[in-house]
């Protein structure tokens, strides 16, 4: 099907008799034809996108920002950059996790502890010196995990790299330090892999809380056999031997973290039927016009979201759905392929786990792929709804604002802003800066809020920017590779009310890996009711005259002790409302399910109340 | 699962709607004469802005048939030599190839052979045409309209070899020529195989053209 | 660009029908490979009582489980030939509802029934119109009725219309006044090219002094000399054949005699190139795969009007219409199967988010549900509709084998309106009633059946079920050769007495199956303990909790209607929402989305009492 699906005159705004989901279904089909990134800031056009023109700078870069603030940057310790340039790879600040009031901030040189009791006011707790890149971290209880993957990666953490083709002191895999000292983490186990770590995945067992798990995805070359055991350079997927076309398991005793070790790994791309196990893409473009994408040889990233016992993998040929209901083997059931991607990168989860973003990392993340030139479902998010537990695409977004050739920008890491009611993602976009948007209509994502910097230089393109931007108890932080630390708030706007802000900042994690899904809880506060509604005013789903008498309804309620009578009032105005619903469901104008989801916030806070 | 059998005649459940006299002469054989006297208004249209008017019970007749034509019958009665030919060709397979699957091919073709010859016989049957009986030789068969048995001595009505030996219909599209058909007699396994693949295509496509024919033909 | 000649579909005994089925028979005769493979897999339970039932026309042997036959009224006199009972210009077909009315189609005119009780119902008037098949829709005091036969006369005459072209002739849609259920008067016969096969109704809430009806002509297509502008073959314009269209009339209900075709859409075309032939153009799908008929005709089109949604089951695709503007159908999404021989009807599930398209391999005269019969041929497929595009998630076939004597297929049915589930009733000619919950379309699963011996042990006599839809409580038959079954679902492990009650709660004044209703329940307390059953039958709620949740509904149903009965309802609905809370939060387990239906259930009770 084709856009001009939807050039006809728009319906003649006749009233459809059914719940709000169908109406909305209804009209989304007025609103899309074949997956495609359209208009996607509802503010602003390249013409007039303040993200457009700014001016170049290390530490000195203009700024545009839109709904939300930069509260505060703090440029890399010493030690941690090179003076010379901002665009030093050696000590690229990379991924991050979160603990309490620390931010671990990985870096190709090691890793920082931040303290952000005080999220304006950040401050260095700790350097550690361990180089190996890309140094993405994971922290659980008192372990922290760091991904090594180059040549240069010592065993001892030591800094003059290794000379040999084949040594004993080399180590590329996942590093486990103990942090119960945070002045002085210690390692407490290295696990070797053939191909170093990329990127790593914490999986946790529900059933099983003494062992906890990783997904390690290595990317590069693999190491001979002479340096590590059992690892084949070969690319020929008819050798079985071969260290390529597989995820690495690592399971950690978490009684003694000392005996962590690489248990399997498995041939997840193999053909189901013919056991082949080069069973994926096998690269190269998917027609006329299309992207080439890479073979899918390994995983570039995955999340896992054990509370729904399925993994994303973003598996650079391929975007694949695991069961995880079994950490230790993880089962394809699954994947997809996209003619607009060069390289799946990373997944995101919506929190009921009914969609799923993949980012498409285009040229690497140092090449400049956000130029007006480009299009826009290349090297862009897409969006996928999970049926039946088949991914199906339902729309791309990309940076709605152009960037110059002297900014690397494209899809990079991000997460879920919690707010009740709709899927919201902050996303960092390199030197496209960071990006907050809603993807509630998987068929129609739009931008609501945004940060940029101008490039690092004008003169040239130095890799930097954004690797990751995160919401974490109430605040973005951005881990930018070359300024430093940067932590930002959103602001009340037109898409984005004090409620649902207020809501989302309820929601507090004591220990936040990205990459290991948790699923959102919201306590039972008027705050959440409120948030609904004002989606619920925002989409037009409750008469005017309606919605003054619940907002006063509410108004008065929230003013009552708490008590049994508290609970009976907030019971009948969910009866109210229940029953407004059901008018909705059979003719009247409004949004059935958003004045059910008021209710509900309402009978949440009602239960609470004794 | 608990499926409890509750087989049982329609009798019963007719007793207890005989309100209806009309459901008593069709419970036992609907060929008896009956009285239609309780038969509600049997009402008969007329074109739009037409009255009508009820009919009267020795009104009740049946109405007319579809036509046919003489092109139908000719397009049933040579298609039914045509698939006789394919149950030939099939008869062949099990003594002649090394291949499951192709005898798995064979027998499929065979079992919806036999259904639509069957399906041609009783249409002819049913609008009074001749019946070709199909007599099978390689196939040791013998389909009527009654349906398909193994062959025994005698021969009856308008028969039908449709072997090798027998050049009646040669000028059908797709059917093989009796030199053909010996050739494909003569192989074994592979070069077998793949004669069988290539007539047994052949064919189909001839049944093809002679449907397109049909098609083309005024009333087809 | 080539409209290859068409053939008519069979249900009318034409010559072509049977050609085609005959060449399809063929074409699948040569289909090796997985087709086949699969035939070695048993799908039946031997124990089966369908399995063996002796034969008979009117005596044949019966089996049912969880349904029970209330009558059986064997088609009136005139309506059958004693010498040939499958005598198909007699056959019965489709059915429409209005009030205490079945009106039951029959090839060779209609009948109508008095079911004012089910239990004996009583036929009211014959009216003989030949013409086949004779599908009827029922609107007001308009009868509308499908004819495609040649043998079809404007004066309803049953003398036929012999030649090529005779100006008596009439293949179209007529048009009954059925003010006097004596005596109906033809008000409009609407000629059109190809006949009718079926046609569906389409009322627009912003019209109110019309009525449409999309014509799905499946026949030859007739001389121009016999009706203007119908055009076919190599040498005529491809936008002017009189394939590859659907007609539109619009009936004026103020004066349903200028009742007149007013658009032939192009719903096939291809959206870019404008090729009429734009969809499936006939064939197979690959090795072991369907041979599809090429997409030139819509067989059937179920329109969903409160959803401005229609489903088209249109030869070789299943297409999804956008009917908002009735005169404009916009196609949406179209999908193939390579399982499919010929796309024939279509119902949705009650929030339009599952679509059953059912395919009719054989063309309905053929046996497709032997033991050698592949499970998923000539069966239901099950579509998910996510933005407004539909994804193949599972099939549905008639569970039994049935003998080479019994013709069947999937063929037409309707919801059974129980809520928090989706049930269809359905009929398989021969093979029966059946009856399927397709809740989770993914793994449909019979509740129920119904099903007699063939006709005839010695010959394929086409008879059996053409449709089996739930009417106000009902189960109507209408069975081809053995006159209208009259059924009532009984309660069972599969579906509780409060279920079956709350499904008798949904009334419809009219109802045709293809313009499909959306389903509302009322608030009632057999509503919530249907929700309940569902509840404890997929084990959502402990024990303990649910024997005091049974044991407040008790309580609370025998309390006087007013303030107190409400807020006992509102206090339970509260209570249960702390449950799924507690669910979600994973404190407990249990089925949060199944607690959470009980509670609105109780919460619309409680908004209906004042």
């Amino acid at each position: 099907m084709t856009s001009d699906t939807m050039t006809r005159p728009s319906a003649r705004g006749r009233a459809l008799l059914l719940p709000a989901a169908l109406l909305f279904m209804a009209m989304a089909l007025t609103l899309v034809a074949s997956p495609a990134a359209g208009q996607q800031n509802p503010a602003f056009t390249a013409d007039t996108d303040p993200r457009v023109g700014l001016e170049a700078g290390w530490t000195d870069a203009e700024e545009a920002s839109w709904n939300m603030n930069l509260l505060v940057n703090l440029p890399r310790p010493d030690g941690f950059y090179n003076p010379e340039t901002p665009g030093d790879g050696r000590f690229s600040n990379t991924d991050m996790g979160f603990q309490g009031n620390l931010a671990f901030v990985g870096n190709y040189h090691g890793f920082n502890i931040y303290d952000i009791s005080d999220p304006a006011n950040p401050v260095l707790r700790t350097s550690v010196v361990c180089p190996g890149g890309q140094g993405d971290l994971s922290v659980f209880g008192d372990l922290v995990f760091m991904s090594a993957q180059e040549t240069r990666g010592r065993l001892d953490c030591g800094t003059q790299g290794v000379e040999e083709t084949v040594s004993d002191e080399r180590f590329r895999g996942v590093r486990i330090f103990d942090i119960s000292d945070l002045d002085s983490p210690q390692q407490v186990a290295a696990i070797q892999t053939c191909r170093g770590s990329h990127t790593h995945t914490l999986v946790t067992d529900p059933n099983d809380l003494e062992t906890l798990y990783v997904y390690n995805s290595g990317t590069s070359g693999s190491r001979s056999g002479e340096e590590l055991e059992g690892c084949v350079d070969v690319r020929d997927p008819d050798d079985p031997t071969t260290a390529y076309w597989s995820i690495d398991v690592i399971r950690v005793p978490l009684a003694t973290p000392e005996q962590a070790e690489l248990i399997d790994s498995p041939r997840v791309f193999a053909d189901d039927a013919t056991g082949r196990i080069a069973g994926l893409w096998q690269g190269g473009d998917h027609g006329d016009g299309t992207q080439s994408t890479r073979d899918t040889n390994m995983c570039h990233d995955i999340t896992a979201y054990p509370e729904i016992g399925l993994a994303a993998g973003a598996c650079s040929g391929n975007g694949i759905l695991f069961d995880i209901s079994n950490p230790a083997v993880p089962v394809r059931v699954d994947e997809v392929v996209d003619p607009n991607f060069a390289y799946w990168h990373s997944a995101t989860f919506n929190n009921d786990g009914t969609k799923v973003i993949f980012t498409d990392e285009w040229g690497g993340g140092g090449a400049p792929r956000c130029l007006a030139t480009d299009q826009p479902e290349w090297g862009a998010n897409a969006i996928f709804d999970i049926v039946d537990g088949k991914m199906q695409l339902a729309s791309y977004y990309k940076l709605p604002a152009p960037q110059s050739e002297l900014e690397n920008c494209v899809a990079h890491n991000g997460s879920l802003v919690p707010v009740p009611g709709r899927d919201i993602k902050v996303q960092a976009w390199y030197q496209g800066g960071v990006s907050v948007f809603d993807f509630t209509d998987t068929a129609n994502p739009y931008e609501i809020a945004f940060f940029d910097r101008g490039p690092l230089s004008d003169e040239e393109l130095h890799t930097g920017g954004y690797w990751s931007t995160y919401w974490y108890n109430g605040h973005v932080y951005g881990s930018e590779i070359s300024r430093g630390l940067d932590v930002l708030e959103l602001v009340p706007s037109d898409y984005l009310s004090e409620n649902e802000l207020a809501a989302a900042r309820l929601v507090q994690f004591h220990e936040f890996n990205p990459q290991h899904q948790p699923a959102m809880h919201w306590p039972a506060d008027m705050v959440v009711a409120r948030a609904y509604f004002d989606q619920l005013v925002r989409n037009d789903g409750l008469s005017r005259d309606r919605a003054t008498e619940v907002a006063a309804q509410m108004d008065r309620i929230d003013a009552m002790p708490a008590g049994a009578e508290k609970r009976a009032e907030l019971s009948e105005l969910a009866v109210q409302l229940w029953a407004d619903a059901r008018a909705v469901d059979q003719g009247a104008a409004g949004d059935a399910e958003r004045i059910r989801r008021l209710a509900g916030g309402l009978l949440d806070v009602a239960g609470a109340q004794r | 699962m608990t499926n409890s059998d509750r087989r049982h005649g329609v009798l019963p459940a007719l007793a207890a709607g005989l309100g209806l006299l009309i459901l008593g002469a069709c419970a036992s054989a609907p060929d008896q004469e009956t009285e239609v006297q309780a038969v509600p208004a049997n009402y008969h249209p007329g074109a739009p802005g037409e009255e009508g008017r009820t009919l009267s019970a020795e009104e009740l007749g049946l109405s007319a048939d579809l036509p046919h034509t003489d092109d139908d019958v000719r397009f049933m009665q040579n298609m039914i030599h045509h698939h006789a030919q394919a149950l030939e060709m099939t008869a062949l397979v099990p003594e002649r190839t090394r291949r499951a699957d192709v005898v798995q091919l064979s027998q499929r073709i065979e079992a919806t052979q036999v259904d639509e010859i069957l399906l041609m016989q009783r249409w002819l049957e049913r609008r009074g045409e001749e019946v070709p009986v199909v007599e099978l030789r390689y196939a040791d068969l013998r389909i009527t309209p009654r349906g398909a048995e193994a062959r025994g001595d005698h021969h009856a009505g308008h028969t039908e070899h449709a072997g090798h030996d027998h050049d009646l219909h040669e000028g059908m599209a797709g059917m093989l020529t009796p030199e053909q058909f010996q050739q494909l007699e003569d192989a074994r396994n592979e070069e077998f195989d793949r004669l069988f693949l290539e007539f047994m295509i052949s064919h189909h496509q001839g049944a093809v053209l002679m449907s397109q024919e049909l098609f083309r033909s005024p009333a087809g | 660009m080539n409209p290859t000649p068409t053939y008519a579909r069979w249900s009318a005994p034409e010559i072509g029908a049977l050609v085609a089925a005959l060449l399809l028979g063929l074409f699948l005769a040569l289909v090796p490979g997985r087709a086949m493979a699969q035939e070695t897999e048993q799908w039946w339970d031997d124990a089966d009582p369908r399995i063996g039932l002796g034969a008979g026309w009117m005596d044949a042997e019966e089996a049912s489980w969880n349904m029970e036959l209330l009558a059986n009224v064997p088609r009136p006199d005139g309506f059958y030939d004693p010498d040939n009972v499958g005598n198909l210009n007699l056959a019965n077909s489709d059915m429409a509802f209005q009030g205490d009315l079945v009106f039951v189609g029959n090839f060779h005119g209609f009948l109508i029934y008095d079911v004012s009780d089910p239990g004996n119902p009583m036929l009211r008037t014959s009216v003989v119109c030949p013409g086949g098949q004779g599908d009827l829709s029922v609107y007001g005091d308009l009868l509308f009725m499908s004819v495609e036969q040649t043998r079809g006369r404007i004066d309803c005459g049953t003398q036929g219309a012999p030649g090529d072209v005779n100006p008596e002739r009439f293949r179209g849609v007529r048009i009954f006044d059925i003010s006097n259920l004596d005596a109906p008067q033809q008000v409009a016969a609407v000629q059109t090219c190809r006949g009718s096969h079926t046609h569906t109704l389409l009322d627009d809430a912003n019209d109110p002094d019309n009525v449409y009806v999309y014509v799905s002509g499946t026949a030859g297509v007739r001389p121009a000399q016999e009706l203007e502008g119908c055009l076919v073959g190599e040498d005529v314009d491809p936008d002017q054949s009189a394939l590859f269209r659907i007609e539109v009339i619009r009936v004026p209900l103020a004066s349903p005699e200028r009742a007149e075709v007013i658009a032939h859409p192009r719903v096939f075309a291809d959206h870019e190139t404008g090729d009429v032939a734009g969809l499936w153009p006939g064939g197979d799908h690959g090795e072991g795969t369907q041979r599809s008929a090429s997409t030139n005709h819509c067989h059937d089109i179920t329109i969903y009007p409160d959803i401005g949604l229609a489903a088209g089951a249109c030869s070789g695709n299943g297409i999804l219409l956008d009917v908002r503007d009735p005169a404009n159908p916009v196609r949406v999404d179209e999908v193939i199967d390579e399982n499919f021989a010929y796309w024939h009807s279509a119902t949705f599930n009650n929030d339009g988010s599952t679509i059953i398209f059912t395919d009719e391999w054989g063309g309905g005269t053929s046996a497709r549900c032997r033991e050698s019969d592949r499970p998923e041929g000539g069966a239901n497929a099950f579509f998910r509709v996510v933005n407004g595009q539909m994804h193949h998630v599972g099939y549905y076939k008639l569970p039994v084998p049935q003998t080479d004597t019994e013709n069947c297929v999937a063929h037409n049915g309707s919801l059974v309106p129980v809520p928090g589930r989706d049930i269809k009733v359905q009929a398989w000619y021969q093979g029966g009633v059946s009856v399927l919950d397709f809740t989770d379309p993914t793994s449909p699963y019979e509740i129920a059946y119904f099903d007699r011996g063939p006709i005839s042990d010695d010959e394929l006599v086409v008879g059996g079920h053409w449709s089996a839809y739930w009417h106000n409580g009902v189960i109507y038959g209408s069975e081809i050769a053995r006159g209208l079954d009259t059924f009532e679902l009984t309660p069972s492990e599969h579906l509780s007495a409060a279920e079956l009650e709350a499904a008798k709660l949904v009334h419809f004044d009219e109802f045709n199956p293809q313009h499909q209703p959306s389903v509302h329940w009322p608030p009632e307390m057999v509503v919530a303990r249907a929700h309940f059953d569902q509840l404890m039958r997929h084990d959502g709620l402990p024990q303990q909790r649910a024997t005091e949740v049974a044991t407040e509904m008790d309580r609370i149903e025998g309390m006087e209607r007013g303030a107190e009965k409400r807020s006992a309802l509102a206090e339970l609905a509260t209570t249960l929402w702390e449950v799924a809370r507690a669910v979600e939060i994973g404190r407990i387990d249990g089925d949060s989305e199944r607690i959470r239906r009980v509670a609105g259930a109780l919460l619309d009770v409680a908004g209906s009492i004042r």
